[in-house]
């Protein structure tokens, strides 16, 4: 995976020419509506995967990055859009610059050209849910269970199991078809044997004493065992040509008569089914056609072998985008497959049917040549080789479906007019032949048994094959089902306890026993959120909009965890959880600092004081925030990087004083609200909820002191002399600050409006700023690579650390 | 391949690998076809067939 060390935008969405530096750090970038903050994420998103989410999805019709990326001056020049990002893999710490650009949005420039740079950006690629918004986070947590589940599985990349799931299935289900019509074909050569030896049931030993009884006739060896391998008709002569057995010939013609009459007034059992699978597929709209579209991506699907379509020779990004594109259009004949699957599975019950019938019909026409009855012969040869055609007709899709109209009727069967009385002459022939001799009994009735003992082993050898790839193919659908089942559930009780955990830090004040419910089910992913302890709901049930927006945000922050494990080291949040109120927002920072360190955050907002939240918390450093405002069509955004003191210092520079004492006032009640917050200061409730500096500071002040006091209590109590004199040093350097403020006390009385500041020399407002500057400081870690405001512990009535986020500033305020 | 992808496919190779009844041949096969996205079940179904028949010679 990779962070990003430097940004450059030129000519890209509102954006005229902007350079951020990143250095790999966790960045803010805050500015009203409208600002031109959302083209950072767009050149960030469009830099890595040659596409801006944006710009495509539902409700973007029509949108092209190359039409509409540019910015709008230059749309008619998409040469000159172009974003530069400076990366560095997390894996080798090796550092490139890549190079997009509008007019040829597939392919980057890498330099210097470093492979596992390269393999880094183009795994990043593959991951285009490192950029978040809250048009996204809203599909995890409002959707119907049907559709989360989808764009959850979309986010784990979970489509390609489900396509290996549904291959392995149809694997199954093939094997299984193959092994159902080898067992019809093993009954069938089985009830020919038992026909002809007149068993009700085949056991060896009802066949050795069928058998054995026309042995002994003919004076041969009785057989003591059946083998696969044993010969009923061992020792038996070249039996003669026209030798038969009356009363085995009498019942098998009998017994075709029988079948004859059944599948000549009703038909073979399968034509109803296969007459009925055709009518649904070719009266289903769309089917047939998509059934040959779908063999169209198949064919197309297996010549892929890099990044080139088979069909149109064009270069994608990416193999798996390609495999992924030409998946999807062929889960769309999903339905049709199904239809498809049905035919198939029919026109193999009645192939084994025919194959049976033609069987038959075989031994028949032996009989009639020997009873020298030919029309018999003729008229089931000619049936015989019909209904092999039709048999052929059975292997292809196209043909198979062109029998729907034949297929009730007689003319399926191809019958010869005829033949009924041609078999009636023949079974009288038969009737009227004197009873041959014992001995040509045995003989043939020998000759036939073996013939169909081999008929029912050279079947049943294939029946046990197809049975043990039906074994095989079974068992592996099942281990796939089995260990997909078991990693999914693992993975959503993980993801579950993380979620849970994670919104139960933001929202530690109200909800600190919030738990959650993800339950796969069936192409479903149902979650409930307990609220307040009140039983289980749909997270839209009763929680407000920001608690959902915060519930989104966790939901994919465990999920990512488990999507890239360590390579989760970039995210791009463009404006998420603006719904969730401030206090909840510091838990969120602090929770993707301490959870998240190894991940580089890029955040747009339109709240300053969030951004400076972020700050305070230590997620973002002062110097990795872009202020963006004043945005116009010509020039695009103006962005300001610098400290808010730098902004001032570089305000009275110029004697600018009215500008550095609008940035201090709008600074100061920014800070002080949040300190108010961050200390768990007393504040004078204001309905409206409008504070101004003034309303907090008072409050602010006399918390600090209180706290200060109750380190050196506590450090007393514990007999913590080291810490008692920190505490001390801080109490001291308050009290010195408070005599200095005083000092100033005309110029920062609350009570004189902000506007007199504006009046001042240039001199009288620097020492009012340096005075507060100090003032501030007291409140911040002196550590300078993390500065974050101190905070209570927890943020509650009986706080019991005072610390800043690095914990440099840790006092204990519980006594012994 | 997604760590979540990876998990599974792991796991559906210690089944395959534990069960007597599965041809370490076929394993293999099988998890180079997974591997590398040719999904075609045809394919996968003339495999089973032939190494089942081999194990059964």
């Amino acid at each position: 995976m990779i962070t990003i060390e430097h940004l450059r935008i030129v000519e890209f969405r509102g954006i005229r020419e902007l350079s951020l530096s990143l250095s790999s750090h966790s960045f803010a970038v805050w500015g009203p509506n409208g600002s031109g903050k959302s083209g950072v994420v767009d050149a960030i998103d469009f830099a890595i995967t040659g596409s801006v989410s944006r710009l495509s999805g539902s409700g973007s019709g029509g949108l092209t990055v190359t039409r509409h990326a540019p910015h709008v001056h230059s749309r008619d020049k998409p040469v000159d859009a172009l974003v530069e990002l400076r990366v560095k893999s997390t894996a080798s710490g090796k550092i490139a610059t890549i190079t997009r650009n509008v007019a040829n949005p597939k392919t980057y420039s890498l330099s210097p050209e470093l492979p596992d740079v390269r393999q880094a950006v183009d795994r990043a690629a593959a991951h285009p849910e490192i950029v978040l918004s809250r048009r996204d986070i809203i599909r995890f947590v409002a959707a119907e269970p049907g559709r989360r589940s989808k764009e959850v599985q979309a986010l784990l990349k979970l489509d390609r199991l489900s396509t290996i799931r549904s291959t392995l299935k149809t694997v199954s289900n093939r094997a299984a078809n193959a092994h159902k019509e080898k067992q019809q074909q093993l009954d069938s050569a089985r009830s020919r044997l038992r026909q002809h030896l007149d068993l009700p049931e085949l056991h060896s030993e009802s066949i050795l004493e069928r058998v054995n009884e026309r042995r002994t006739v003919l004076d041969l060896t009785p057989l003591s065992d059946l083998t696969p391998s044993t010969r009923l008709d061992l020792g038996v002569s070249e039996s003669p040509e026209n030798s038969f057995n009356k009363n085995s010939a009498l019942s098998e013609i009998a017994g075709f008569l029988t079948t004859f009459d059944s599948v000549t007034s009703e038909g073979l059992r399968s034509q109803p089914k296969l007459k009925s699978a055709i009518g649904e597929t070719v009266s289903a709209p769309g089917a047939v056609a998509a059934l040959r579209q779908r063999a169209f991506w198949e064919t197309g699907l297996d010549l892929i072998e890099d990044d080139d379509c088979p069909f149109c020779d064009q270069a994608w990004s990416s193999q798996p985008e390609l495999v992924e594109h030409i998946r999807s259009k062929i889960r769309k004949s999903d339905e049709a497959k199904r239809l498809r699957d049905n035919v198939v599975a029919a026109a193999q019950s009645l192939g084994s049917e025919l194959d049976s019938l033609r069987s038959s019909m075989e031994s028949i026409r032996r009989l009639a040549r020997v009873c020298e009855v030919p029309n018999a012969d003729d008229l089931l040869g000619e049936w015989s080789t019909a209904l092999s055609r039709r048999r052929a007709s059975l292997g292809a899709m196209d043909d198979v479906l062109e029998l729907e109209d034949v297929l009730s009727a007689p003319a399926f069967l191809s019958l010869p007019e005829g033949t009924r009385p041609a078999l009636e002459t023949l079974s009288a022939t038969i009737e009227n032949t004197p009873d041959q001799s014992a001995r040509a009994s045995a003989t043939s009735f020998l000759s036939i048994a073996q013939e169909r003992i081999d008929h029912s082993r050279q079947v049943g050898r294939s029946e046990q094959q197809t049975r043990k790839s039906n074994a095989v193919a079974r068992g592996l659908y099942n281990h796939y089902v089995d260990a997909h089942e078991e990693q999914l559930t693992r993975l959503y009780e993980l993801v579950e306890s993380e979620f849970s955990s994670y919104y139960r830090r933001i929202n530690s004040d109200d909800e600190s026993s919030f738990r959650a419910a993800l339950r796969p089910s069936a192409g479903k992913l149902d979650m409930e959120v307990d609220f307040y302890n009140l039983g289980m709901f749909p997270p839209m049930a009763y929680h407000s909009e920001g608690h959902q927006d915060g519930m989104g945000v966790c939901l994919y922050l465990a999920l990512m965890k488990h999507l890239l494990a360590n390579d989760f080291n970039l995210a791009i949040l463009d404006d998420v959880v603006m719904s969730v109120d401030s206090n909840h927002r510091k838990e969120f920072c602090n929770l993707l600092r301490d959870e998240f360190s190894s991940v580089q955050f890029v955040i747009t907002t339109h709240e300053q004081y969030w951004a400076m939240q972020m700050m305070h918390a230590g997620l973002v450093t002062k110097k990795r925030q872009a202020h963006f405002f004043g945005w116009t069509v010509d020039s695009g955004p103006t962005v300001e990087q610098a400290d808010f003191w730098d902004a001032i210092d570089d305000a009275l520079s110029r004697d600018d004083v009215p500008s550095a004492a609008a940035t201090l006032r709008r600074n100061l009640e920014a800070i002080s609200g949040h300190l108010a917050a961050s200390l768990g200061a007393r504040v004078f409730y204001k309905q409206d909820g409008l504070y101004d500096f003034g309303d907090l500071i008072s409050g602010v002040r006399e918390r600090h002191t209180s706290l200060l006091s109750k380190a050196q209590k506590s450090a007393r109590s514990w007999n913590n002399d080291a810490e008692l004199e920190k505490a001390k040093l801080l109490d001291e350097q308050r009290k010195r600050i408070e005599t200095d403020l005083r000092m100033e006390a005309w110029a920062v009385n609350p009570a004189v409006h902000f506007n007199e500041w504006a009046t001042m020399t240039t001199g009288e407002f620097r020492r009012l700023a340096s005075a507060y500057r100090e003032f501030l400081d007291q409140f911040k870690c002196s550590n300078l690579k993390c500065g974050s405001w101190l905070e209570v512990v927890p943020n509650k009535q009986k706080p019991t650390v005072l610390r800043c986020a690095c914990h440099t500033v840790s006092f204990n305020l519980e006594t012994a | 391949m997604s760590q979540v992808e990876d998990d599974v496919l792991q796991s559906f190779r210690l089944k395959l690998e534990a069960d007597p009844a599965v041809a370490p041949a076929l394993v293999n096969e099988l998890m180079d076809k997974l591997a590398t996205g040719k999904l075609d079940a045809g394919a996968i179904l003339a495999t089973i067939t032939e190494l089942t028949q081999e194990r059964s010679v």
